[in-house]
């Protein structure tokens, strides 16, 4: 397989064992990629754990992109980045420990934007609910308990 | 405690220093964990390293009741100072809640007095100090200047000496006699620290000091040419003035590489006077 593939080419294998050719410029986005490229520990194969082909596919979307637009408008990569990352929160969490993991850090502070441009405006109650809403029973224990009594405002 | 369920701490705290300053009171609020968090110093340092920090300028301002007729009318009714707050990057305004001393606070920065004379032999010598009031005392290049003012019987007229604190040798510079081109009231000099030069503004113009000699940068907006408050920011210069006296205050921004202004629009009930202010990075 390797023999076959063109030069300055990687194969990336997420975790559900989809395998994803990338050019290595996009694939050493990452920096956990670089490190190993660098190191020479990695073949042409390099398994990706923890990621699956469905987010894989989305971060190598997100790095060709900022690949191929070096040269482009930075306005035109700014929208690319606010539609990327205007997704739901489980698939914005998912990235985001994709690129955590991975070390995309063009990504990771794309998508951390995103998520503080979610809790800009919203009030108290409704951050609650939308980003600590697994924590509700460490909530209803705490002392906050008359705050959400007094704070219903279910807007 | 995990400040956002289902991520680790490290990479939602890289959310939580991305939300704008004027959400960290909301934010505060959400949990303790996040109160926490947003009320460490190493919080606002992180921000700041991030290239996130936001410069707010703060001022102690009139405040303005849209309701009355003339404008002339709405400032001498009755002057009531609030601390409004300021983002020059979005044009965001906000007036904090009063605060029981804002008057007293704002009559203090602006009647400023300071007794400084250096001795002849560079250290302050009580016996030949000189009250200087309403003088301007600015931070530039590592020493303490306070530039001009005026002996309190000699009412209103102004100096046109300065003289500096060095922090480093811990003692007064000579009297800089002619450090101003004129004897007038000092209050809009400002340190550019980037640019290493102080401004003022001076019949409609702002003027650079570099190496004890002032020169014409650009002419003033003819809105803001009564200049009342300036201040500086990473590379800019704000102005905030009137066309005349009693006319209401508006702001411009300028450029300090290409001198290129740009008018900072405020709503109506941000037009008052300026007392004093100061640039922070949030």
């Amino acid at each position: 397989m390797s023999s076959s593939l063109e030069k300055n080419m990687l194969i990336l294998r997420s975790s559900d064992g989809e395998e994803f050719i990338v050019p290595e410029v996009v694939a050493v986005m990452s920096k956990a990629i670089k490190n190993m490229v660098e190191d020479e520990c990695a073949s042409n194969t390099i398994p990706v754990p923890n990621v699956d082909a469905n987010i894989l596919a989305m971060v190598i979307e997100f790095c060709k992109k900022h690949d191929e637009s070096e040269a482009e408008a930075a306005s035109d990569l700014k929208t690319f980045d606010s539609e990327f990352v205007n997704r739901g929160q489980e698939a914005l969490y998912d990235l985001i420990t994709a690129a955590n993991f991975r070390d995309v850090k063009e990504l990771l502070d794309a998508l951390c934007q995103n998520v503080a441009e979610m809790i800009k405006g919203k009030s108290v109650h409704h951050i609650r609910i939308q980003f600590l809403g697994y924590q509700l029973f460490e909530i209803l224990t705490s002392n906050f308990i008359w705050n959400i009594w007094c704070d219903r405002d279910f807007d | 405690m995990e400040l956002l369920p289902g991520l680790p701490n490290d990479v939602a705290l890289e959310c939580l220093i991305r939300i704008p300053f004027d959400q960290f009171s909301v934010a505060s609020s959400v949990c303790r964990g996040w109160k926490a968090e947003i009320e460490r110093p190493e919080f606002r340092r992180h921000r700041k390293l991030s290239g996130l920090a936001q410069s707010v300028i703060v001022l102690a301002r009139a405040r303005v009741e849209p309701t009355r007729k003339t404008h002339l009318f709405k400032h001498l009714a009755r002057l009531v100072y609030r601390i409004m707050l300021c983002d020059p990057e979005t044009g965001y305004w906000s007036e904090l809640p009063p605060v029981r001393v804002s008057r007293w606070v704002a009559d203090v920065l602006s009647l400023g007095q300071c007794r400084v004379r250096a001795g002849a032999d560079g250290r302050c010598d009580p016996v030949t100090w000189e009250s200087r009031d309403e003088c301007k005392a600015v931070f530039h290049r590592g020493k303490f200047h306070v530039i001009s003012g005026y002996p309190t019987n000699a009412q209103g007229r102004f100096e046109r000496d300065a003289e500096a604190f060095d922090l480093t040798t811990q003692r007064w510079d000579p009297v800089q006699e002619d450090f101003l081109d004129d004897a007038m009231c000092p209050r809009t000099c400002v340190d550019g620290s980037d640019a290493r030069r102080l401004y003022m503004c001076r019949n409609g113009n702002v003027m650079a000091c570099k190496n004890a000699t002032w020169q014409v940068l650009s002419g003033l907006p003819a809105e803001v040419c009564n200049a009342a408050y300036v201040t500086t920011w990473q590379g800019k210069l704000l102005v905030i003035g009137s066309a005349k006296i009693g006319e209401p205050h508006r702001a411009y921004v300028m450029d300090l590489k290409n001198c290129k202004w740009t008018k900072l629009e405020s709503p109506e009930e941000y037009s008052g006077h300026v007392q004093t202010g100061c640039c922070l990075e949030i």
